[in-house]
């Protein structure tokens, strides 16, 4: 995958905290066509994803004499980012996401430490020629609760390393990864049904 | 030793479900050297753990490719900038 996130421009540190504008500029130009991008993944409207963007450009100028570079300066912008769009879907969601609940029967089962039931591997064409997945793919991540939605969306669709992602959530690497599993283990399950059922 | 005999002492030390909870920290080549070398011994062996393994990754890929969206909007950028123009400052800030 291409992963952006492992070649940090170089922005001006310095200048952005002096509200040099030419610096800050040179921020938006670099970082809005993703965090775009980012953001209408989350939101699912141009216009919301457009609003939320700018007002984390503007909270970023506010608050950039206090970021202390202990984390990425894109990861810090994306914290902005998550929390305004957070606060956006709590004010108006479109659809109800399924329960923690819900999310446990979609985990696998064990007996005596062994798989409860047998798993056969998928066609390597679901990767490539199947256009009718991609609309189920996005319709199961868009049941997830928000906060795998949310993990997904930064580790495996952005492509934030696992250490990104805890320092941008404010959690511990095992965490992000205990989250993570859950969240992709749910997607399986819900895929596999329209991927086993029809004969590739 | 028996070829036999490792392959049930190297499975022995990881079940299904141990591999299944390592699943994430395995792809992120996190594990320590010990863990993952048992990690590789249990799915040499073990069919189920393989299968689930290749459903993961491409689950992973899936979900990557599924969330294709459209090119921003030209004028994003400048949307951006006027937007940010008119509420930091009164004149121009940026060299416009
Ligand atoms: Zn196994």
């Amino acid at each position: 995958m291409p992963d952006l996130s492992r070649t940090p421009p170089a922005y001006d540190l310095e200048a952005l905290k002096r509200d040099d504008p030419a610096a800050f500029e040179a921020l938006v130009r670099a970082e809005s066509p993703r965090l775009f991008r980012f953001l209408l993944r989350m939101l699912g409207e141009e216009e919301a994803a457009q609003s939320v963007m700018q007002e984390t450009f503007l909270q970023a100028f506010y608050r950039i004499k206090t970021f202390r570079g202990d984390a990425r300066l894109t990861t810090w912008l994306y914290g902005i980012a998550l929390n305004q769009a957070r606060a956006l879907l709590r004010k108006n969601r479109r659809y109800a996401p399924m329960e923690e609940a819900d999310l446990d029967r979609l985990q696998p089962a064990f007996s005596h430490g062994m798989y409860a039931q047998r798993y056969r591997p998928w066609p390597p064409d679901v990767l490539t020629e199947r256009e009718d997945l991609r609309r189920l793919v996005r319709e199961a991540i868009d049941r997830l609760p928000d906060t795998y939605r949310e993990i997904i969306l930064l580790r495996d669709i952005e492509g934030f390393s696992t250490e990104e992602v805890a320092q941008l959530l404010k959690l511990s690497e095992g965490a992000v990864r205990v989250r993570l599993h859950r969240a992709r283990q749910a997607l399986r399950a819900l895929l596999s049904p329209y991927i086993e059922q029809e004969d590739l | 030793m028996k070829a036999w005999l490792q392959r049930w002492r190297s499975r022995r030390r990881l079940t299904c479900e141990d591999v299944n909870r390592f699943l994430a920290a395995y792809l992120d080549g996190a594990l320590d050297a010990h863990t993952q070398a048992a990690f590789e011994a249990h799915l040499q062996d073990c069919d189920d753990c393989q299968a689930y393994l290749d459903q993961y990754r491409k689950t992973i890929e899936l979900a990557r490719q599924a969330a294709d969206v459209p090119e921003p909007p030209p004028a994003l950028i400048e949307h951006t900038l006027s937007f940010l123009r008119k509420r930091l400052f009164e004149e121009p800030p940026f060299n416009a």
